[in-house]
């Protein structure tokens, strides 16, 4: 009783210390804090005032005596009022004085960058928005510098919301409360600038107490946990902060901060699960160096996908599939440091080149596809594969990201994936977002142990060419009853066959290859209009129909394939297929047995 | 047993930690009630600026700033009334009073806008320790003149007689060089770099630009009307000067590209000519 008698006292005098420092600092940044402005009530837009002084005495006092209409009707002005112009004089003058004060400024070059005049009868954004907004302080004359002590009574709020749901958090022992100073003891030193992204802060504190809300096991068990959100966190605000963030509107700006704050969800997301996959990276990111790896990742990813996140990365792409993208991000950097280089921004490089890439291709394809399902897999993909393929995979060196050959390839693929099947295509199905990713999946993998694959040439390598000549051969022998599912299936068996046995990517005098050759034979064998019915009946099941692919191909990757093999194929597939279909379509080792012994 | 230990000790602490909120939450209530004025009155700022000045007009706006801004009103007065004390120990009384005579003059109460900036300046904001809000109370009278001139000219029929629209004139000047003399003063209280000097620059443009307006709408065909444009135009040419200076030298904009638009803009409007001026020579 004693004992909790002195807790209850100890927790309100801390109470009461901590109220009094934090009412003052959050007072403190109420007072600093800017406010918006009114303006008085007057007429912004240029009149027949602004003509008559622009025509007399202004930049264009030289029309004045040299345009007779000009001063006749800028003098009835003067003599009768504004009243004095009818409607269509009204008009001319106005347009007179719109095509010479353009010429004035066209003369001095006020026409060059992004200077544009504001619109017609209204301020400038600049006006309304950034010089209105006063803060109470000249610049450094706040006598609040810090970052921390400007959104203390932010930060306070945000506190007391979570608090009840973590009692925690008021214990200055407990883990969660530690996770907590680290993030902010990361901030105690930033001194306040007017015009850096302080808003951050407090979101990115939000972000920091849901995922210890919902995942409390997550980062708190040790002391790399705290670092690690110490320096993403330092990662994400210097990012922001030296981005290039000048001369966005407020929208743009606010954007920025929601996919900045993504960010460090996501490398706190990707670096706990990297972790798993590579230890020594997690002690290398929640090291002093680290935070250099969490800096290039964190800067590559905002300064390169903007304009695809549109602001919140989660509700684009969602949270986990952004969480991976950041994973593969820190995985590639973790292992190649060079890939991020102060003076070779490769990684934001790719990172663009990749979003670039397919919206480009999706973008042509409008509904197709859509692009933010595909984008962070297809990102996921490119930047994991590059990490273990450096040399092989960037030939044209890191200067050069979009040329990147597995990011060269999965464009190309991912373009013959969305076309429209041609017309009079016997199989028309289209391909989900999820079997789009297992063929780029396959591509990417089959690329990644065999470079050959994209290396031959950086327009259109050969996986991309192989794709689509199997996309061919599905689309005019496929079965129309043909699933798409079995589709991918039927791709991915096929590309490992090719990507196992030299002789199947190669072609035929008449020039067509031999792997989808073979395919031809099969899909033929199965879904011609003449096959018995049989065999047509058990080829509506798709997974007799991957089983068969599958069974013919496997025999295929252990001999060698030429042209007295292939016809052998057509022949023994009408043989041993209504074999099949009289067993029940079960027994594939016998099928698969036949075929081996009619392709010796 | 350890566990069970561990969820005694967190049953133990929940009451007293949200006990601790409980009390950090009350001490800070008049804080609070403060931001979310100011928070409402910052809305209906932008909202009204838009409205008014940009290039848009949204349906219903007029009615949602202004009851904002009076809601705004409301718990500012109360706030003074109730809260005074604490708010004094906070050094926010000022900030209060600020925003409480801004809202009021917004809401067109302009005598009783003017008689709390009086009183704000003979108390809570007599001491220079909150520069912004000081300047604004000393300006605010001068705010509320540009309004004044401006319905003056609005409500000036250009169609009376000669001696009519001369008196009319007459009256709607002496509010705009009333109004820049408060800002002028205002300005005095202001180190030179202040940011306030870019929204008290932006006011005397737009007073001038009433002026303006009403020599060519009520002075033609009298002898007044070229004295007063000339005399209105150099007016304008030393405020456009004074705004590129505040701009230029003085508060330099993240921007460059974009003030060089607002000048641009404030030149066309007010008929000045930016060749003339000159280079900005910065001190």
């Amino acid at each position: 009783m004693v004992v909790d008698a002195q807790l209850v006292m100890f927790a309100i005098r801390a109470a009461i210390r901590l109220g009094e420092q934090v009412r003052h600092a959050y007072a403190d940044s109420l007072r600093s804090a800017a406010i918006t402005l009114p303006l008085p009530n007057f007429p912004a837009a240029p009149d027949l005032s602004s003509i008559e002084n622009f025509y007399r005495d202004g930049d264009g006092r030289e029309f004045f005596p040299a345009n007779p209409r000009v001063k006749a009707l800028v003098d009835k002005v003067a003599a009768s009022g504004p009243a004095g112009l009818d409607p269509a004089e009204n008009e001319e003058i106005q347009a007179l004085f719109g095509e010479h004060t353009m010429l004035c400024r066209a003369r001095k070059g006020q026409f060059a960058g992004r200077a544009a005049p504001a619109a017609p009868g209204s301020l400038t954004d600049e006006d309304l928005v950034v010089l209105v907004s006063v803060r109470q302080w000249r610049k450094g004359h706040d006598p609040h510098p810090t970052v921390l002590r400007r959104l203390a009574g932010t930060l306070v709020s945000i506190a007391v919301d979570y608090a009840a749901s973590m009692p925690d958090l008021a214990n200055g022992s407990s883990a969660r409360s530690r996770l907590l100073q680290e993030f902010l003891a990361g901030f105690q030193d930033v001194d306040f600038v007017e015009t850096a992204p302080t808003d951050i802060v407090p979101l990115m504190a939000t972000s920091l107490l849901d995922l210890l809300s919902s995942q409390p096991e997550l980062l708190v068990h040790d002391r790399r946990g705290q670092l690690l959100v110490r320096h993403a966190a330092g990662a994400v605000y210097e990012a922001l902060d030296g981005g290039a963030g000048t001369g966005l509107t407020l929208t743009e700006k606010d954007q920025r901060a929601a996919l900045a704050n993504g960010i460090f969800r996501a490398l706190l997301k990707g670096a706990t699960a990297a972790a798993a996959e590579d230890p020594g990276l997690f002690l290398r990111a929640s090291s002093p160096a680290g935070s250099d790896l969490l800096r290039s990742v964190a800067g590559a990813l905002l300064d390169s996908l903007g304009d695809a996140a549109g602001g919140d990365p989660d509700r684009t792409f969602g949270s986990e599939a952004f969480a991976r993208v950041a994973q593969a991000a820190l995985l590639a950097v973790g292992r190649h440091p060079e890939l991020a280089a102060k003076d070779a921004p490769f990684l934001t490089g790719l990172v663009r080149a990749t979003a670039a890439g397919v919206a480009d291709v999706l973008g042509k394809r409008p509904g197709a596809l859509d692009a933010t399902a595909i984008l962070p897999e297809v990102l996921r993909l490119v930047l994991v594969n590059t990490a273990g393929n450096l040399d092989a995979l960037v030939p044209a060196g890191t200067d050069h990201p979009e040329k990147q050959l597995l990011l060269v390839a999965t464009k190309e693929v991912l373009r013959a994936l969305a076309a429209a099947p041609p017309a009079g295509a016997a199989w028309r199905r289209r391909f989900s977002e999820a079997e789009v990713l297992r063929i780029l999946g396959a591509v990417a993998d089959e690329a990644a142990q065999n470079p050959g694959w994209v290396a031959g040439s950086i327009k259109d390598p050969l996986v991309a060419e192989v794709v689509r000549e199997l996309l061919g051969v599905l689309r005019s022998a496929g079965g129309a009853r043909l699933g798409s599912a079995s589709a991918v299936a039927i791709a991915e068996t096929v590309l490992r066959a090719i990507g196992r046995q030299y002789t199947l990517q190669l072609k035929t005098a008449a020039g067509r290859r031999y792997g989808t050759l073979a395919l031809e034979t099969v899909l033929t064998a199965l879904f011609a209009p003449g096959v018995k019915a049989p065999v047509a009946w058990v080829a509506l099941r798709g997974q007799v129909v991957e089983d068969v692919v599958d069974a013919v191909f496997a025999v295929l990757i252990e001999k060698a394939v030429d042209d007295a093999r292939l016809q052998a194929l057509g022949i023994v597939l009408g043989e041993a297929l209504p074999l099949l279909a009289s067993h029940g379509a079960a027994d594939m080792r016998e099928f698969t047995t036949v075929i081996s012994g009619g392709l010796k | 047993m350890s566990a069970s230990r561990t969820a005694a000790g967190r049953s133990r602490f929940l009451p007293v930690a949200l006990l601790a909120v409980a009390l950090l939450g009350g001490c800070v209530s008049h804080i609070d009630a403060l931001r979310e004025a100011e928070r409402g009155f910052r809305r209906a700022a932008e909202m009204e600026n838009r409205e008014r000045y940009g290039d848009a007009r949204t349906p219903g706006a007029i009615e949602s700033y202004t009851a904002a801004y009076r809601i705004s009103a409301k718990s500012l007065e109360k706030l003074i009334a109730d809260q005074a004390k604490p708010l004094a120990d906070d050094n926010l009384l000022c900030t209060t009073y600020t925003l409480h005579a801004l809202a009021l003059w917004r809401l067109a109460d302009r005598e009783a806008a003017i008689r709390q900036s009086k009183a704000a300046l003979a108390g809570a904001c007599a001491a220079p320790e909150t520069p912004r809000d000081k300047a604004l109370l000393v300006a605010l009278p001068g705010l509320a003149r540009i309004d004044e001139a401006s319905d003056l000219l609005a409500k000036s029929p250009g169609t009376a007689p000669p001696e009519e629209r001369i008196k009319r004139f007459g009256r709607i000047k002496a509010e705009v060089t009333e109004a820049m003399q408060f800002l002028a003063d205002a300005e005095r209280e202001l180190p030179p770099d202040h940011p306030l000097r870019r929204y008290l620059a932006l006011s005397r443009m737009g007073a001038i630009r009433i002026w303006e307006v009403a020599v060519t709408k009520l002075l033609f065909g009298t002898d007044l009307r070229e004295p007063e444009r000339k005399a209105a135009l150099q007016a304008a040419a030393t405020a456009w000067g004074q705004y590129r200076q505040v701009l230029q030298c003085r508060e330099p904009a993240e921007d460059p590209a974009r003030a060089d638009a607002s000048l641009q803009a404030w030149s066309k409007a007010l008929g000045v000519s930016a060749a003339d001026a000159g280079p900005v020579k910065c001190e």
